[in-house]
């Protein structure tokens, strides 16, 4: 009888420091994700917690995590070349399908830039790249210093419209060129918004939640508007009961869940 | 074929010891003094190897779920840098359970064989070794609410055995165990079921969206304590939490175990970072209950609370399931005429 709760070795090809407390590890594996999934990842001791994928390789995939818990703490302390454990991937992804032909508006806060991250790649391919009328990705971070995945960013934006904006710019000695202000309030800036665009939102619940209703006031139908939630976990597929909201489990009827049924998941 | 029969005492006893020397044997069992309170006594699921020991006439205070679901068990162990599952095996077993109660298997294997497309093998396993042999209820107890659960009957036991007057009656539904039977008068045998619940209980048809904001919630918090005794007594919880316990011997190879989870308790949802939701306990109980009565039955067909009344005997703030129903009821209601 199959296990669905032991995990295989996977190994540390190499690590990426964004900021003190945020780093990606790019894991030689076989899973094959697609952009929203997540995988559970752990190390013996420490435990297991679902992780979102942030980068999808043939070979390999990237995780990209913040250093507040006891398994992302023990992540810090790996090397290139040592191993954890990795099982998955889980959940049901972004609706690839749908997005297709339209215009899609991506909006992250702060570190929900990971799980969003390999969907704005599916596009960025040079192949894909005539997939979508318009590609446009909004993302928030709390201060210059706090933002995530500098390089790809700037590289994105060549294809796609990019607007990178910061809660405040206090206390920093470094520059910032980009927008200031919650992320919300730049969803005016982005052109082409109406009843053709599909939204994808991740980040904290109240960036969400105000997004949502400044999307609506710009005729974003809430059928279109796509949110990836983060729930403590225990077990990834269906079983530990942690991650469950009414009558849904985030692990496998979600992460990403249309507007029309994140609505009626009150806590 | 159906077998119905009348033992004597030393009858059923000889059966019932050659059925315990080919299966392990869980009932209902009255423990002196382990009671709650100081010289009362506990009646809980334990090996029996008699039928005398067997208690038929009191409710236990736990259900006996931790056949199928151990408070701590074993998944596996991460030995030289492989997990290593670890092969849990759980030999024939008899369950003595009420009709409630076998009602509550179909929500564990809703939720370990069928929830996610995937099967837990751990569960799967002890589940494929375990028999259920039917006890009859004495009457409705105080707390039951089954019949208004749909909960109350049931075919679905290999044996049904009553204690009587004098002997036993017995009716043998499974084939397998007709042999240990080789005697009895063939008499008319069935179990009695409750047709009647003290006080009968309607589920809400919709759950209107004032009912997550109501104030009842902020009542519930001031009494609730949040101590999941009603997760822990509860035949239908199934929810878990992992952990990774160092080995005594080796420090190297840890093992990774489960041990029974409650959505009352702390830390339930907590995210790394210390984002967490419903903290108050009063929204809890709502998550609690209505997973019970709704959210579970969208999913599955069926409700998962079966009207076994456990939650409300072993509250220590005698918070009432049924009186949280009815709360839930007339808030709904009134949401309806408003809304």
């Amino acid at each position: 009888m199959e296990n669905i709760y032991t995990a295989a070795a996977a190994t540390v090809l190499d690590i990426t420091a964004h900021t003190d407390t945020e780093r990606s590890f790019r894991l030689a594996t076989d899973i094959q994700a697609s952009p929203g999934q997540f995988v559970m990842v752990s190390l013996p001791h420490a435990g297991e917690a679902p992780i979102a994928i942030s980068e999808i390789g043939a070979t390999d995939i990237s995780i990209t995590v913040r250093n507040v818990g006891k398994v992302t703490s023990g992540l810090f302390r790996l090397r290139p070349g040592d191993r954890l454990f990795v099982r998955g991937p889980y959940g049901v992804g972004f609706p690839l399908d749908l997005f297709e032909g339209g215009r899609l508006l991506v909006i992250a806060g702060g570190s929900g830039l990971a799980a969003v991250k390999p969907l704005v790649e599916h596009y960025l391919q040079t192949s894909r790249l005539h997939r979508l009328k318009q590609l446009d990705v909004l993302v928030g971070f709390r201060s210059p210093k706090h933002v995530l995945f500098k390089d790809h960013l700037k590289h994105w934006a060549r294809d796609c419209g990019v607007v990178v904006t910061v809660d405040t710019t206090e206390d920093e000695t470094e520059s910032w060129a980009g927008g200031i202000g919650f992320v919300v309030s730049y969803i005016k800036t982005v052109g082409n918004i109406g009843p053709g665009t599909s939204a994808v939102l991740t980040g904290p619940p109240l960036m969400m939640g105000n997004a949502v209703k400044e999307l609506v006031r710009h005729q974003v139908q809430e059928d279109r508007i796509w949110l990836s939630f983060e729930r403590h976990m225990k077990c990834g597929v269906g079983k530990c009961g942690h991650c469950r909201i009414r009558d849904k489990y985030v692990c496998v009827d979600g992460p990403v869940f249309s507007y029309v049924e994140a609505r009626e998941l009150i806590d | 074929m159906m077998k119905t029969l009348r033992l004597d005492n030393e009858q059923a006893e000889n059966a019932f010891r050659a059925i315990a020397d080919d299966y392990t044997v869980v009932a209902p069992k009255r423990c002196a003094g382990r009671g709650r309170f100081s010289d009362t006594d506990l009646t809980t699921y334990e090996t029996v190897e008699s039928l005398g020991e067997i208690e038929f006439s009191a409710k236990t205070y736990f259900s006996a779920k931790s056949v199928l679901l151990p408070i701590r068990e074993v998944m596996f162990s991460f030995n030289r840098g492989e997990a290593e599952e670890v092969r849990t095996s759980m030999p024939p077993t008899i369950v003595f359970l009420r009709a409630c109660d076998i009602h509550a298997l179909a929500v564990l294997d809703a939720m370990f064989l069928e929830h996610g497309g995937r099967e837990d093998c751990y569960y799967a396993r002890r589940r494929e070794n375990m028999i259920c042999f039917l006890l009859e209820c004495p009457g409705p107890f105080d707390e039951c609410f089954c019949v208004s659960m749909g909960t109350s009957r049931t075919k679905d036991y290999a044996v049904f055995i009553r204690p009587e007057a004098e002997g036993y009656a017995a009716e043998i539904m499974d084939d397998r165990f007709e042999r240990y039977f080789p005697f009895g008068d063939r008499a008319h045998v069935a179990p009695r079921f409750s047709e009647e619940d003290p006080i009968p209980v309607a589920l809400p048809r919709h759950v209107e969206a004032s009912l997550f904001a109501d104030a009842s919630w902020k009542e519930y918090s001031q009494r609730c304590i949040a101590c999941g005794r009603c997760n822990t007594s509860c035949p239908t919880c199934t929810c878990f939490t992992v952990q990774d316990i160092p080995a005594a011997d080796d420090r190297d190879s840890p093992t990774r175990q489960r041990i029974w989870s409650s959505c009352q308790v702390k830390d339930f949802s907590l995210l790394a970072g210390n984002h967490d939701f419903r903290l108050a306990h009063g929204d809890k109980m709502r998550y609690r209950v209505l997973h019970k009565i709704t959210d579970f039955a969208k999913t599955f067909g069926l409700p998962m609370c079966v009207g076994c009344g456990r939650c409300d005997i072993v509250c220590p703030e005698y918070i009432s399931m049924r009186k949280c129903i009815e709360t839930i009821n007339t808030i709904c209601r009134r949401g309806a005429e408003v809304g």
